[in-house]
């Protein structure tokens, strides 16, 4: 392995013979990226009223809500002291860019959850006169014991959305992005420490995001055998193809400026990026999960193909998609950490299966959403009412 | 809520939230430890619980405090009670005045006596004795964990090498302490041949 | 004495228009003293955003002498058993570099707890000079673990330590991460995050920190720069210390003697 400053052995620091963030911390921004980014497809909709999109929007809320659920659980299994973790309530240190993280992550679930019920609401009445006993009873309790629906409320209810929605992306993006923050402002790990870390991680997420729901719905439609909207398909595909994009070419400026930088921090990040997280970064990150994707979506985006080969095309596209930004995740988590403080060596990542921080709990955590999603798509119907209540 | 206007969710939901958040700040106040600092941010206690924790080491002070007879009488003249130490100098024990020299005076005085004889708190509490200075390790890699040859060490520091070059005259490898007192290591050691080395009380 | 306002009124305009000049020079010059005075006649940089209560009795240091050091991992022994570290963690440790015509090499063999045995015969052969470099928590005035922490968990007491609130830490590693000097670790047994305390039970009650008490080359030190007969003060007097990684404007409290440009 090559190593950096002249050192002839790989030396660690004593304390750094471990990583100590990690595949719970590679999931927390990868899940976090997810919320943002499904909660952009929603606004395109609920903000921008791109009509196209308008069947996505309230699923796409349902699925950001899903998400945020166990945005906090990988954060927990974490903890060496998870029963603390309201601390971060109690007393937030205000220089540590981690301190906001309990009341932006609140707060926002908070206005998710007071959207989904703005949304939901003429369903949560309904079902609270159609249904009797107990199941009546937790109906309105949804309704907040308002089980008439007025028929005026819906314009008032639809104001609030717009408004909620409108509140809710910069809020979304102030949830990821000051993650990318938590990294970006450490000034110990080189690999970290760039003031593009924010948007970088913002830019990734918006596309993680877009590649999910997209997945999600064309996986819906075709279990209720209902027909693809195409066009619509097209469309989103377009925009996720820009803005990967995008997020690519900040990955690369940053890539980019630190070699011709070369300052210290290079002679840490070159042997690291030749070295420990060549296959993951170089292989992975930047060349396979990145430049076939963005073929593919300019083949879909620019021909005139069209109908389900273009669809699964897309959806090819959304997987590889999904997986760069895993990767991007694995590769800054783990990769900063990587570079011992000794600056002449590098740490030994562990791949963990059983383990508390293992994959299995990362594979059960990444699951749970999808279970949640399904059971709510169970109670509500997520793509019927609005058709009926954006409609207007 | 007989009367439903458009808004009356509205309100519901509003109770709602200043229920939630009255409970917040309520359950907020009671949480945050009562010694909280609000300048530097931290819980003020800490510092009384840290100055607590149980002192392991004593320091070569703490040994001289019962092992060194002068300082007993020290301690009395500086309280300006001269006439008490005349009256009864003869009845202050005098305790192995050796360690006194050790700590004073000998070539490694400069040592921390619990490096070798482990840390007080396994010897002494208070001023009553509990359990033997034991030195665990009488064998050379004691000696030569300082005084083993090091390209790293400082040129001026003594150091052997394994095979002791100083003693070419000694034909089989034997106990560095045979011959060196441990405390003044450049006096020959005042010990008989077969005293017993390994084990022994010091 | 400061004129009142009739008093100002009663100058003719030209003494009045004197007067404001004079007082807006005044209060630039007053505004300029206050800000940069202190910082002047402080340690050079030593701009405090993150040691909030600063105690001005004392105002303690460490020393590390590198030409004294001989990697006999006495002060590692003394500190584990002090503060009952557990085996895989270090509160402070020593490394040994030996400088080849070919590269440095650098090691620290389980934190040097049982000293060091002498490097192989091809990186001696090729040595040039060697030496040791014991590592701790440098106790800096703008300490990014404290930056980091997000519950104010670990924080700069108004004596100079960075200590670790066990009661309230979360063990998230933050700190652990912010640190540059590898010094803060997350303490497998306790779940929360560890550090060299500089021995404060030790020091607030007279003592000093356990390594110090322990090196038997007097290559730590450790004292109060307020205090002038102490040994850090003359060290710090004859200028000739040097920190740890500058770059990272941490402002370390440990300061080092006789420290090569090949330690990281």
């Amino acid at each position: 392995m090559d190593l950096p400053n002249d050192a002839l052995v790989n030396y660690i620091y004593p304390n750094n013979a471990h990583v100590v963030w990690s595949l719970m911390i590679v999931i927390y921004p990868f899940i976090t990226g997810l919320i943002a980014g499904a909660f952009v497809v929603s606004t395109l909709s609920h903000v921008m009223k791109i009509k196209d999109f308008e069947p996505l929007a309230n699923f796409a809320l349902i699925a950001a809500f899903c998400f945020g659920l166990f945005a906090g659980v990988p954060l927990l299994v974490h903890l060496g002291q998870p029963q603390r973790a309201f601390n971060i309530y109690f007393t937030p240190h205000t220089t540590s860019a981690m301190s906001v993280f309990g009341y932006v992550y609140g707060g926002y679930m908070i206005l998710l959850a007071i959207e989904i019920w703005f949304v939901y609401r003429e369903h949560f009445v309904r079902m609270a006169n159609e249904t009797r006993g107990m199941v009546k009873l937790l109906w309105s309790v949804l309704c907040l014991g308002v089980t008439t629906y007025h028929p005026d409320s819906g314009k008032v209810d639809r104001k609030f959305i717009y408004w909620l929605a409108l509140i809710g992306i910069p809020w979304a993006f102030l949830l990821h992005g000051y993650v990318g923050f938590i990294f970006g402002s450490v000034k110990a790990i080189p690999w970290w420490a760039t003031a593009l870390q924010p948007i970088i991680f913002l830019s990734s997420a918006v596309v993680s995001g877009m590649a999910m729901i997209l997945i999600m719905y064309i996986f819906m439609k075709w279990r209720n055998q209902t027909h693809y909207d195409y066009i619509m398909i097209k469309k989103f595909s377009a925009i996720m193809w820009g803005i990967f994009i995008i997020d690519w070419g900040l990955e690369m400026l940053e890539l980019v400026h630190v070699w011709y930088r070369n300052d210290f921090d290079w002679t840490q990040i070159q042997p690291l990026i030749s070295g420990p997280i060549f296959t993951s970064y170089v292989l992975g990150q930047i060349l396979v999960l990145s430049l076939i994707p963005t073929i593919i979506l300019a083949v879909v985006v620019l021909s005139k193909i069209t109908g389900k080969i273009m669809m699964y095309l897309a959806v090819l596209a959304s997987v590889l998609h999904v997986l760069q930004v895993l990767f991007m995740r694995f590769n800054v988590v783990v990769g900063g950490q990587s570079i011992s403080k000794s600056g002449r060596g590098f740490v030994e990542f562990h791949w963990e299966v059983f383990g508390k921080e293992g994959m299995l709990t990362a594979i059960l955590i990444l699951a749970a959403p999808f279970v949640v999603y399904y059971l709510i798509s169970r109670v509500l119907p997520v793509f019927e009412v609005k058709a009926r209540d954006m409609g207007g | 809520m007989n009367k439903i206007s458009p808004r009356s969710h509205l309100y519901q939901l509003g109770i709602v939230l200043v229920v939630f958040f009255t409970g917040f700040v309520v359950i907020r106040s009671y949480a945050v430890p009562a010694s909280w600092n609000y300048n530097a941010w931290y819980r003020g206690d800490t510092l009384k619980d840290l100055k607590k924790l149980p002192l392991n080491y004593g320091g070569n002070e703490s040994c001289k405090s019962c092992h060194e007879e002068v300082s007993l009488v020290e301690v009395v003249e500086n309280q300006g009670e001269e006439e008490f130490v005349d009256e009864f100098e003869d009845e202050i024990e005098v305790e192995n005045d050796e360690h006194t020299e050790a700590v004073m005076e000998f070539e490694h005085k400069s040592l921390n006596c619990e490096s070798c004889h482990g840390p007080l708190i396994t010897h002494a509490k208070g001023d009553e004795k509990i359990g033997d200075a034991i030195v665990m390790d009488k064998s050379n890699s004691q000696c030569m964990i300082c005084h083993g040859q090091l390209i790293s060490r400082p040129v001026d520091f003594p150091q052997f090498s394994e095979d002791v070059e100083k003693h070419k005259d000694l034909e089989e490898q034997t106990l560095c302490m045979k011959c060196h007192d441990p405390h003044d290591p450049i006096e020959e050691a005042e010990l008989d041949e077969d005293e017993e080395l390994l084990g022994d009380e010091l | 004495m400061k004129p009142s306002v009739t008093e100002i009124n009663k100058l003719n305009p030209d003494s009045r228009r004197e007067f404001l000049k004079n007082l807006l020079s005044g209060a630039t010059t007053a505004t300029v003293l206050m800000v940069y005075g202190p910082r002047i006649l402080a340690r050079p940089g030593a701009d405090t955003r993150f040691w909030k209560e600063k105690s001005t009795e004392r105002e303690w240091a460490y020393v590390i002498d590198i030409n004294k050091c001989i990697g006999c991992g006495s002060c590692v022994r003394a500190c584990k058993q002090e503060n009952n570290v557990p085996a895989t963690v270090f509160r402070t440790w020593v490394e040994r570099y030996v400088i080849t015509d070919e590269g440095v090499y650098v090691d620290s063999p389980d934190g040097a707890l049982e000293g060091f045995e002498e490097v192989n015969a091809e990186i001696r052969d090729h040595a040039k000079t060697a030496f040791f470099v014991p590592k701790m928590c440098n106790h800096c005035a703008e300490p990014p673990c404290v930056q980091a922490c997000p519950v104010g968990a670990t924080f700069k007491s108004p004596e100079g330590f960075v200590l670790n609130d066990e009661t309230h830490c979360l063990g998230c590693g933050y700190c652990v991460q912010a640190c540059p000097y590898g010094a803060r670790f997350i303490n497998p047994e306790k779940h929360v995050s560890d550090k060299c305390t500089w021995c404060y039970h030790r020091v607030q009650n007279g003592k000093l920190p356990a390594c110090v008490e322990a090196c038997p080359n007097k290559a730590r030190l450790f004292g109060d720069l307020k205090d002038p007969e102490s040994e850090v003060a003359r060290i710090f007097l004859e200028d000739k210390w040097m920190i740890l990684k500058d770059m990272m404007h941490t402002e370390p409290y440990c300061f080092y003697i006789g420290l090569r440009r090949e330690v990281l």
